[in-house]
């Protein structure tokens, strides 16, 4: 019998036409991910394959999941509820059929087709593989390693299979056993919520500590490969296959026996019954009434239609659609979710390497971004679907259809209805907010704020969602069609889809330019205009659909597309209001997508992203023979600067003295001005005449000149330039804001040479037959170390800046301050540098509350806003540390003062170090929450880096070679560390170390092309930040930190305010190998010149208990050390290398130390075999729990969570 | 009052022909409408509630063209679709001050009172605060019937009303029906031959799609007196008769086999002479254009 269900079954879904449509979906998802950009947009590509089985894990496991919700719902949820759909149940429930053949047999059949189904995802991907390599140029085939069958199968069998258990069986169980198809929805939906959420949730228990815990919870088993892969290098990624193993494994068993046990209660529980539905008749019926008596009160109501009946009708159909949306259980358990989410988000927002925040409103109304506007987007995707659906659903649109109310109303209405969920959310949003500042101790609620912003900045845009899903809903005229284009719809635009089609400019984007980022310095900046004119514009394309909608809704059975048509068009002949407001909407239209259109692409230029590739190109094809032709430099810069904040304009200029260093004449001078300028002009001490350039060039402010009689070698002459910035258009082009102006010499001073407006991109490269960018060169290129690395035009400048701006404001640029006044409600400023510094400078200007302390006759300055004041201490008391620590061992502070300004969040979140000068987002540590004295003061700790490149960078300048990043960067982690050390101790510091490490091997995982070592890093960043910082904490642990820093203050004063030629890695190696003990460099080799892995891990750990009394304990432990050479591919040999140096062996209270006095015993032991070690340590004191190699991951290890056990006793 | 059908046609986007050129005019009153399915009933019902639009000719209400006037009708319209459900989660006075209110009953103590009325006159009173969704088909039926009453219709439509209610339930209903249709046009559309015999004035048979008889159901029963005749019959002999007379319809009872032929005269032979009732007429009707099922 199970046969013959079964068979029919599968007969039945193969006559539905959905089975291939699902299929197909499948199929063409998997083709156009290998055969388009699309598959390289997920990153880690470069040089990783196409097909290399990790991307394959990645892309079939999460499509497959992804697409799972929804196909697996359609397809699992229905075999029996089709029965009660169609009401087959009556009769066929009275059949002799087994309840265990009947629930098997619809099940296995549904599983069979579902999994089919999903496999046309690898299949299509397989087909993909075949085509891209049978038509690929050599270009196209050196992304594909060989064809893996079992790449392509295992995810399926890994992920994709127990999903389709364990969620399949969900999906069948509960249709089956509630009869109701809605539970269905409500559990997709929620799984998909549930997800988003868990992600959040399972990463804040996996920094927890409860690791194993956060990847069994996850119900995909995604974040449980993600472990196993987490690290991998391009080599492992390209030819392993992920193993199902560890966690993994035990996590797909999990899930698998979840989905079995769920499918088991639903064979248990289900019964053959037919009243089973639940909705039983009301018995309490009363006898009949006395009609003689009711009869007389049938009097005639009066009937009313005007105005103010159409009025109550409207109310009253909004009161109607609202009270079922609330009243819906999906409705609420999104509106669960989302409060979920957010709190939890905002709880944590804007977390630094586990250091929270103040939860200031500006940081809070990020919320209403990003997943928010995901969610509420389904969630009103949905809704519209129910709302304009409501009647047809529930069968009563006969009864609504006859009533005399003009089709409008409940048009009208049904749209309000939708247009309250938004606002209801909003205000939940602000109650949430403030909850979570609340719970954070934050009282200083900016009510006004929430509002302004909730209502007037993000509602909006939600607003345009909703008529954008209400109009799809009533043209497409079918439910489920209508939430498939909005998906589609959501997909285009929220992934990119659009911009990829090479549709980017705004007007194609539905709902673009609406809402800002509100900053609480600069407000939301100057893009208020900019706003309005797209919130008005897409309004009117919003008021456009909406009449078209209307035109074409359907009330009543109309009969097909024909007839629909024709209504539409007797509508639209029939009503003059129609016509009229609709011709004006269209005539309004037109005027704001032309005037949008006007500023864009007239005033702005704005360029398309292709545009501007093919602009590169050309460009580098053409001029790339100057980079190497001798220019001139820069050697004195003097330049006044007017900043009007109001206006948001600047009219800057100067004079640059311009040097011929070089041997040789020069005959062409090459200019690169500010491509946004309004104006500029650029006049000569001597005569030079203009070379032609083409327009194109000129656009992004390229210019040559013919220097008439040539520039000998020690000949200069003088450029005096004239420029204006304003804001014309929508772009940001003035380079000023209303407070908190931020900009720096480039664009806003000539430079001169070569451009380097080159496409990066490596395979854009190729594709455009550009050569590959060749690596920068070593430092033992005697050219290349004669140019400094921030700027090619010039070695060291003099600098003197004369600025004004408004009253209110302080305007502050590198240098001493000589002279300020105010005049005319303008404030002046001139500085000057008493010593030449690198032409790299900054200028800001903001109205500032200013803190001040001097100290060892150094003036230490802090601008920032008056309510930003939480960590002004710190950052100065990190001034002062950190002048101590460098200048008592590196040298003296080159400068007098230190100022640290804030600037607003719009630009950007770091701080940076120009010449005794630090600005420093408003975001970034100014509203830091440092309460608790176990987490990591980062704002100590940036600050100690910032003030680090006063040395590091400034004074010891490094030339443009590589390893630069090591000179300015690593040493710069290095200070800052060691100024950390020193105020916090040793506890706080091995929290830090392991975010750096974590953020050191994720980097690697994510390369594109190749890992460099430190001494040869060129731009990756998380070799020279983050393994920067281990590397180094390291060095200084074995060489020891004063051996370490007296080797550095030999460097630096060998090195500092030289040049050209500058400093670089060479010296740097031999003064400090110099200082190392001799059995300590092949460890300085491996930690600087090669890409070294360790891999450390304890077996076990026996302890026992030799005196109770005197507290004596002896702890046994087996070990493996060892360590692996990595080439820049991420490839190492199968077997480990002997460490060569000793390690540390540690016993611990905690097994992830959070005080120093968790640590009870740490010293470095010899290991010298890679095969297990046995170590016996006897110790006095407190009664051990953890024991472990490295324990505090001092070391680059590949997985350090193995380092450690609990001492088994 | 009246309506005014005139030279009424539906084709389908498939091609069936659901209304042939009909002409009907319907008095205040009750009017019966019966027709086997398929006859084009309810899709004369729903042109005439202006839910679907007719493919040529017109139809008008009093002054007011139905066709081009939609909201002119269904400002005096009641309607009762034979098949509709309701907001599960809603209870039904809430729903039906709603309906009210749409319908144009602006004043809120009026209101009150007709929802009042009818959810007493249609016995669900008690059950006033309960989700609709806990209601049975019959109390669903009624307050159907509730809501096409409310707003002081002029016109007002039934279709199969009654399917679903018990006895007693049917009879309320026929006693609102007939205490309205004093000062209605009240069209009834149903299977039951026997409730037009005993509510309606006026009556139309239609089948495929045009009107075969109508006027006052006595009226046509005594056209037909004496005409009808029956005779029990085997079963095999029933396609023989069937070429020899006017085979109207075939019945059984108490177990046998009984043939109904029409004739203007005795046709002798063992028939037996029937008084006709409306359901002799109806057969007598339907018969000519469809081809009776002979079991």
């Amino acid at each position: 019998m199970f046969g013959s269900i079964l068979s029919f079954e599968l007969r039945y879904r193969l006559r539905r036409p959905a089975t291939y449509i699902y299929f197909l979906l499948c199929l063409g998802f998997g083709l156009i991910v290998t055969l388009t950009d699309v598959a390289r947009l997920t990153g880690g590509f470069g040089k990783v394959n196409t097909n290399a089985p990790f991307i394959l894990l990645i892309w079939v496991g999460y499509l497959s999941t992804i697409l799972g919700f929804f196909l697996f719902s359609a397809i699992m949820a229905v075999p029996v509820y089709r029965d009660f759909e169609h009401n087959v149940f009556t009769f066929l429930y009275s059949y002799p059929i087994k309840k265990s053949a009947y629930l098997g047999g619809r099940y296995v059949g549904s599983f069979l087709i579902a999994l089919i189904v999903i496999c046309g995802f690898p299949l299509g991907m397989m087909i993909g593989e075949g085509i891209s390599k049978l038509t690929g140029d050599a270009a196209e085939l050196a992304n594909w390693g060989p064809f893996m069958p079992m790449a392509y199968l295992m995810p399926v069998l890994t992920v994709a299979l127990p999903n389709l258990i364990s969620l399949g069986s969900i999906y069948f169980a509960l249709p089956t056993l509630s009869r109701k198809i809605f539970f269905t929805y409500v559990l997709s939906i929620s799984v998909l919520v549930l997800y988003s959420l868990s992600g959040l949730l399972l990463d804040k228990l996996y920094v927890a500590g409860y690791k194993t815990l956060s990847r069994m919870l996850d119900p995909f088993g995604f974040s449980a490969f993600g472990d196993i892969t987490e690290y991998w290098s391009i080599a492992e990624k390209n030819t392993q296959i992920v193993p199902l193993e560890g966690v993994f494994l035990w996590n797909r068993l999990l899930w698998t026996t979840v989905g079995l046990l769920v499918l088991a209660w639903c064979f248990y529980r289900f019964k053959f019954s037919i009243g089973g539905s639940g909705a039983q008749s009301t018995k309490a019926e009363t006898s009949d009434e006395k009609a003689g008596v009711l009869l007389q009160s049938f009097k005639r109501p009066a009937l009313n239609f005007g105005l103010g009946a159409r009025w109550a009708q409207f109310l009253s159909i909004c009161e109607v659609e609202l009270k079922s949306t609330i009243r819906n259980p999906f409705f609420l358990v999104f509106l669960f979710a989302i409060a979920l989410y957010k709190g939890m988000d905002a709880f944590y927002a804007d977390e630094l390497y586990g250091t929270g925040i103040h939860p200031v409103t500006s940081v809070m109304l990020e919320q209403f971004d990003g997943v928010y506007v995901l969610l509420l987007t389904a969630l009103l995707i949905f809704l519209s679907g129910e709302v304009v659906w409501r009647e047809r659903q529930y069968k009563i649109d006969q009864l609504y259809n006859t009533l005399p109310v003009p089709r409008a109303i409940p048009f009208l209405a049904k749209l309000t209805s939708l247009m309250v969920v938004p606002v209801i959310l909003q205000l939940m949003m602000i109650l949430l907010m403030v909850l979570m500042q609340t719970a954070k101790g934050y009282f200083d609620y900016e009510l006004g704020l929430y509002f302004t912003d909730a209502f007037l900045n993000t509602l909006p845009r939600y607003l345009l969602v909703v008529i954008l899903a209400f109009v799809v809903q009533v043209t497409i005229n079918n439910k489920f069609a209508g939430h498939g284009v909005m998906l589609g719809v959501l997909v285009l635009f929220t992934f990119g889809v659009v911009r990829q089609l090479g549709l980017e400019h705004p007007l194609w984007n539905y709902g673009s330019g609406m809402s800002l980022t509100y900053s609480d310095m600069d407000g939301y900046g100057e893009g208020t205009w900019q706003r309005l004119v797209y919130q008005t514009h897409w309004y009117l394309v919003a008021a456009l659909m909406l009449i078209v909608a209307y035109l074409l809704n359907v009330q009543g059975t109309l009969d097909g597309v024909k007839a629909r048509w024709l209504e539409a068009k007797s509508r639209l002949a029939g009503s003059t209001p129609i016509k009229l407001g609709g011709s004006l909407a269209l005539i309004a239209c037109l005027c704001t997508g032309g005037y949008i259109y006007y500023i864009t692409v007239v005033v702005d230029e704005r360029v398309s992203d292709k545009e501007t590739e093919l602009l590169q190109v050309a460009f580098e094809q053409k001029y790339k023979r100057i980079e190497k032709l001798p220019q001139p430099k820069i050697t004195d810069i003097k330049l006044k600067a007017d900043i009007y904040p109001d206006e948001l304009k600047l009219s800057i200029g100067g004079t640059l003295k311009l040097v011929n260093k070089t041997q040789a004449r020069i005959d062409t001078l090459y200019i690169n001005q500010g491509a946004n300028a309004l104006t500029w002009t650029n006049t000569f001490s001597r005569k030079l005449d203009p070379v032609a350039v083409e327009d194109r060039f000129q656009k992004f402010g390229f210019r040559a000149y013919k220097v008439v009689d040539g520039l000998e070698a020690g000949d200069s002459l003088v450029l005096t330039y004239a420029a204006t910035f304003g804001q014309d258009g929508f772009e940001e082009n003035s380079l000023v804001r209303h407070n908190g102006t931020f900009f720096n010499n480039q664009g806003s001073m000539p430079s001169i040479g070569y451009p380097g407006f080159e496409l990066q991109d490596e395979d854009k490269r190729k594709k455009y037959g550009l050569a590959a960018i060749p690596p920068s060169p070593p430092y033992t290129d005697t050219t290349a170390i004669k140019t400094g690395a921030f700027a090619a035009d010039a070695d060291y400048v003099n600098f003197e800046i004369e600025l004004s701006t408004a009253e209110d404001q302080i305007a502050m640029a590198p240098g001493y301050l000589i002279e300020n006044h105010k005049a005319n409600g303008r404030a002046y400023f001139h500085y000057r540098m008493d010593k030449p510094i690198d032409n790299f400078f900054n200028v800001v200007s903001a109205r500032y509350q200013v803190t001040k302390e001097v100290y060892n006759g150094i003036n230490i300055e802090v601008y920032h806003l008056p309510q930003h004041s939480y960590n002004v201490g710190k950052m100065i008391s990190s001034v002062k540390a950190s002048l101590d620590y460098y200048g008592r061992n590196y040298e003296p502070y080159m400068f007098r003062q230190v100022r640290i300004l804030e600037f607003p969040k719009t630009g950007g979140s770091f701080a940076q170090s120009f010449a005794n000068t630090i600005p420093y987002s408003e975001s970034l540590g100014f509203i830091a929450n440092l309460a608790d004295e176990e987490d990591v003061d980062y704002v100590y700790y940036v600050t100690a880096h910032e003030m680090s490149h006063q040395w590091w960078g400034h004074a010891v300048y490094p030339a443009r070679v590589r390893g630069s990043q090591f000179i300015s960067e690593t040493m710069s982690q290095y200070s800052a560390l060691m100024v950390m050390k020193e105020r916090f101790g040793i506890g706080p510091m091995r929290k830090f170390l392991k975010f750096e490490l974590r953020s050191y091997l994720n980097g690697r995982s994510g390369e594109k092309k190749s890992e460099k070592s430190l001494l040869d890093v060129e731009d990756q960043a998380y070799t020279y930040y983050r393994k920067g910082s281990v590397v180094m904490f390291a060095l200084q642990d074995y060489i020891g930190e004063a051996r370490l820093n007296k080797a550095l203050g030999n460097y630096v004063r060998a090195v500092a305010h030289k040049g050209p030629p500058f400093a670089h890695v060479g010296q740097w190696y031999d003064t400090v190998s110099a200082h190392t003990q001799p059995e300590l460099l092949p460890f300085l080799d491996d930690q600087l010149r090669k890409i070294t892995m360790f891999e450390n891990r304890v077996i076990e750990a026996k302890g026992k208990v030799l005196n109770q009394k005197d507290s004596t304990y002896q702890v046994t432990l087996k070990v493996l050390a060892g360590k692996f050479y990595a080439d820049s591919l991420g490839r190492t040999a199968e077997k480990p290398l002997a460490l060569g140096i000793p390690v540390d062996i540690g016993l611990m209270l905690d097994d992830n130390p959070k005080r120093a006095s968790d640590v009870l015993y740490l010293s470095k032991h010899p290991v010298l075999k890679t095969d297990t070690t046995v170590i016996q340590l006897n110790y006095k004191g407190k009664k051990p729990v953890f024991a472990g190699i490295d324990p505090i991951n001092k070391l680059v290890d590949k997985n350090s969570d193995d380092n450690t056990t609990r001492i088994d006793w | 009052m009246q309506i005014q059908i005139t030279d009424l046609n539906k084709v389908y986007a498939n091609g069936t022909h659901a209304l042939k050129s009909l002409s009907l005019t319907i008095n205040k009153g009750m009017f019966g409408l019966l027709g086997p399915n398929g006859a084009g009933k309810s899709t004369l019902m729903r042109t005439i509630a202006t839910l679907q639009q007719p493919t040529s000719g017109s139809i008008t209400f009093g002054d007011v063209d139905v066709l081009t006037d939609p909201e002119g009708l269904k400002r005096q319209l009641g309607y009762l679709p034979q098949e509709f459900s309701l907001y599960p989660r809603i209870d039904s006075e809430t729903l039906l001050d709603h309906f009210a209110q749409l319908k144009g009953i602006t004043n809120k103590a009026e209101r009150k009172e007709i929802v009042g009325y009818l959810l007493r006159k249609t016995n669900l009173w008690d059950v006033r605060k309960k989700n609709l969704g806990t209601y049975s088909g019959g109390m669903k039926q009624r307050f159907g019937i509730a809501q096409a009453l409310v707003g002081n219709p002029k016109l007002v439509i039934v279709d199969e009303p009654t399917a679903g209610l018990d006895p007693a339930e049917r009879t309320r209903f026929h006693n609102l029906l007939s205490e309205i249709g004093n000062e209605t046009v009240v069209i009834l559309s149903t299977h039951i031959v026997e409730d037009v015999t005993n509510l309606c004035t006026d009556m139309a048979i239609i089948c495929a799609g045009e009107v075969l008889a109508k006027g006052a159901p006595q009226t046509a029963i005594d056209q037909l007196a004496g005409q009808v005749f029956r005779k029990a019959v085997d079963r095999s002999e029933v396609e023989g008769y069937k070429r020899e007379h006017r085979l109207i319809s075939t019945q059984l009872r108490e177990g046998r086999m009984n043939i109904y032929i029409q004739s203007e005269t005795d046709p002798g032979a063992g028939f037996i002479p029937v008084e006709p009732t409306l359901e002799e007429v109806y057969f007598y009707h339907v018969s000519s254009r469809t081809n009776i099922d002979t079991l």
